[in-house]
């Protein structure tokens, strides 16, 4: 019922504004209070308007209006600017959520500085902080587990060694099996940096042994592998490999950003046109 | 005494039933939708809601009617079996808005009734006959169904497509298509109200209201019509809309964000002495022919605060940019047709290098 929303959202709005000069309104409400009005509204109209619309954004601005003490509205009214890179109008918002409820916000807000804003001095900063909040604990920001994240931001600062010791962190805080296929093709990648080829060759296997069909590890094994020895054929094998999983779609990407290290044909073409 | 009283509840039922329909009866030019708040997409059609519990209504993209049956239930609109409660419709000032989903209000005008002496055939005739101006356009009608838009403070043009629509004795102006097709991306319909001589007049929605618009010969001087060098495949692209930015719509750079920081490699020369940080987003369309256009450029500090980089280094980033024209162009995915998407690219830039582009 748009008509009725718009007109009780511009209600609400009114009765706000007003409420400035009138100190017998939400101000003296609790914060409980509070909280309960702007869930009710929130549950009653979030799903009426689409991400981004003005009117979704009013119905933010309206909620913070009533409580201003939960972090959601704030860090919920920013996504679609830092979606669209508008990151100087969402940069405050989840600052705020942050200084509410960190560790509410920072599950979101230290996962997206690193993919979505790639500040990763802050993000490590942020992760920190998340991380601390349950000692003995292994967090999750996004789903992720923290010290991969860590190692992300290291290894994308070009502080490999730091990223190797993190990313074995993560390995060593969750059952063998159930670690991310990418920690190993990630801290391979570093000691591919590092030199250390034995120890990124293994840690590609593991990545094809856990994913057979993980082009990052084929390319990334490829490559270490014509580092070794300009002569192995094996290193043009792995390459084509990669090269034919990527176009049978077969890579791990994302709707909003490029994936770290993301295998593009172009890329494999490259270092098989080198070897030639 | 049953009789009566039976008789008496059939003439209070049929008092009661009737009492929205004559209202609702009549003719209603398809005006707009309201994608957001002052938002506002073309909406081509006609509806007619006859007295006879029967309704009409053309589209303007498609040339074969379609129909069905309407009634009230109470201050329900039923229209087949579709039902319209009375928060989903109303009527406002002589307009009919009706919405069917819950954010985006359909809006209906009354077409204006003022006999025309000109039939379809002889008003096609006349507009392609001449080239017309607006008090903000100028107009070409092509014989080919093709019609040049060249704004008056331009020196280009936009390819759309044109033709006349009939619906009885009403008369539409309509626009559509883009420099690629005619098939959709119809215009804001407009409804041909007067004829003469050397102007004609129509009236249709604009962003500021309900219009009349003239349309006059132009005698002296026939202007040229150079294609614009970027033009939306969708004139009514909103930015806002998630259907309209690039996520999940498939727009890419070919050879992704490697071959462009590739290219950016080659071409980005470091200003000397320059030990500026921050970030610089280029935001920019990339239209449904995998052109590129329409850039805006935002600076910021470290902290996502607005800032402003050394105009080199800005200027230089926008040109290296404005250079990338291999983009392969999101698609619809229920018509799975290129279309025109918001994009962009930010570079972090650390002591005047560029040290990531993304997303």
């Amino acid at each position: 019922m748009p008509i009725r929303y718009f007109l009780f959202l511009g209600t609400l709005l009114f009765f706000f504004g007003c409420s400035q000069n009138n100190p017998n309104s939400y101000r003296n409400m609790s914060k409980e209070e509070r909280r309960i009005a702007a869930d009710t509204f929130y549950n009653s109209y979030a799903y009426k308007s689409y991400q981004g619309s003005r009117y979704n954004q009013a119905m933010y601005d309206t909620l913070i209006r009533i409580d201003p003490f939960t972090e959601k509205y704030y860090r919920q009214k920013s996504i679609t600017h830092t979606k669209i890179g508008d990151y100087h109008i969402a940069f405050p918002l989840l600052e705020k959520s942050a200084r509410l409820d960190p560790k509410e916000s920072l599950y979101y807000y230290s996962w997206l500085l690193i993919e979505l804003y790639r500040d990763y001095p802050r993000a490590l900063d942020y992760l920190e902080q998340f991380d601390t909040l349950t000692p003995n604990q292994v967090d999750y920001a996004w789903g992720i587990n923290v010290h991969h994240l860590r190692g992300l931001c290291y290894k994308q600062l070009g502080q490999y060694e730091k990223a190797v010791e993190t990313f074995n962190q993560c390995v060593a805080s969750e059952p063998y099996n159930a670690v991310d296929v990418y920690t190993f093709v990630y801290r391979g990648i570093c000691h591919y940096h590092l030199q250390n080829s034995q120890a990124a060759l293994a840690d590609f296997d593991e990545a094809i042994r856990r994913y057979s069909r993980c082009s990052m590890a084929y390319y990334n094994k490829g490559k270490t592998l014509w580092e070794l020895d300009k002569n192995a054929p094996e290193a043009r094998k792995h390459l084509l490999k990669a090269k034919e999983l990527v176009l049978n779609g077969h890579k791990k990407t994302d709707p909003y950003i490029e994936v770290f290290d993301e295998v593009y044909v172009e890329m494999v073409e490259e270092v098989l046109a080198e070897m030639d | 005494m049953r009789i009566v009283l039976t008789l008496c509840c059939l003439f209070g039922l049929m008092a009661c039933q009737q009492k929205s329909k004559p209202e609702l009866i009549g003719r209603w030019v398809g005006a707009y939708y309201e994608l957001d708040r002052e938002e506002y997409q073309p909406f081509p059609t006609l509806l007619d809601i006859r007295a006879d519990s029967t309704y009409h209504t053309k589209y303007f993209f498609d040339e074969a009617p379609e129909g069905g049956k309407w009634s009230t239930h109470g201050n329900q609109i039923w229209i087949d079996s579709l039902i319209y409660e009375p928060g989903q419709w109303q009527l406002s000032e002589g307009h009919l808005i009706m919405t069917q989903s819950i954010t985006f209000p359909f809006h209906y005008f009354p077409p204006i009734l003022t006999p025309l002496r000109v039939d379809t055939a002889a008003f096609r005739q006349m507009l392609g006959s001449t080239i017309w101006e607006t008090t903000t356009t100028v107009e070409s009608f092509g014989a080919d169904g093709l019609l040049q838009v060249k704004p008056k403070e331009s020196d280009f043009s936009n390819t759309h497509c044109w033709s006349v629509a009939q619906y009885e004795e009403l008369l539409f102006l309509v626009k559509k298509g883009n420099q690629v097709n005619c098939e959709r991306f119809h215009q804001f319909v407009e409804q041909v109200v007067d004829i003469s001589e050397d102007q004609f007049i129509t009236y249709r929605w604009t962003a500021q209201g309900f219009q009349t618009c003239t349309y006059k010969r132009v005698k002296d001087n026939a202007p040229s019509f150079e294609q614009a060098p970027f033009q939306l495949c969708n004139k009514y692209l909103y930015k806002s809309y998630p259907r309209h930015r690039y996520y999940y719509q498939g727009t890419k750079y070919k050879g992704g964000l490697y071959r462009v920081r590739k290219l950016v490699d080659e071409q980005f020369q470091p200003i000397p002495g320059n030990q500026e940080s921050g970030l610089i987003r280029i935001r920019f369309v990339v239209n449904c022919e995998g052109h590129a256009g329409q850039y805006e450029v935002l600076e910021l500090d470290n902290d996502y605060r607005e800032s402003a980089f050394d105009p080199r280094l800005t200027q230089q980033l926008l040109t290296i940019t404005k250079g990338l024209q291999d983009w392969t162009p999101g698609r619809d995915d229920n018509t799975d047709r290129a279309i025109d998407t918001y994009t962009f690219l930010t570079f972090r830039i650390q002591g005047g290098q560029i040290t990531e582009i993304f997303p």
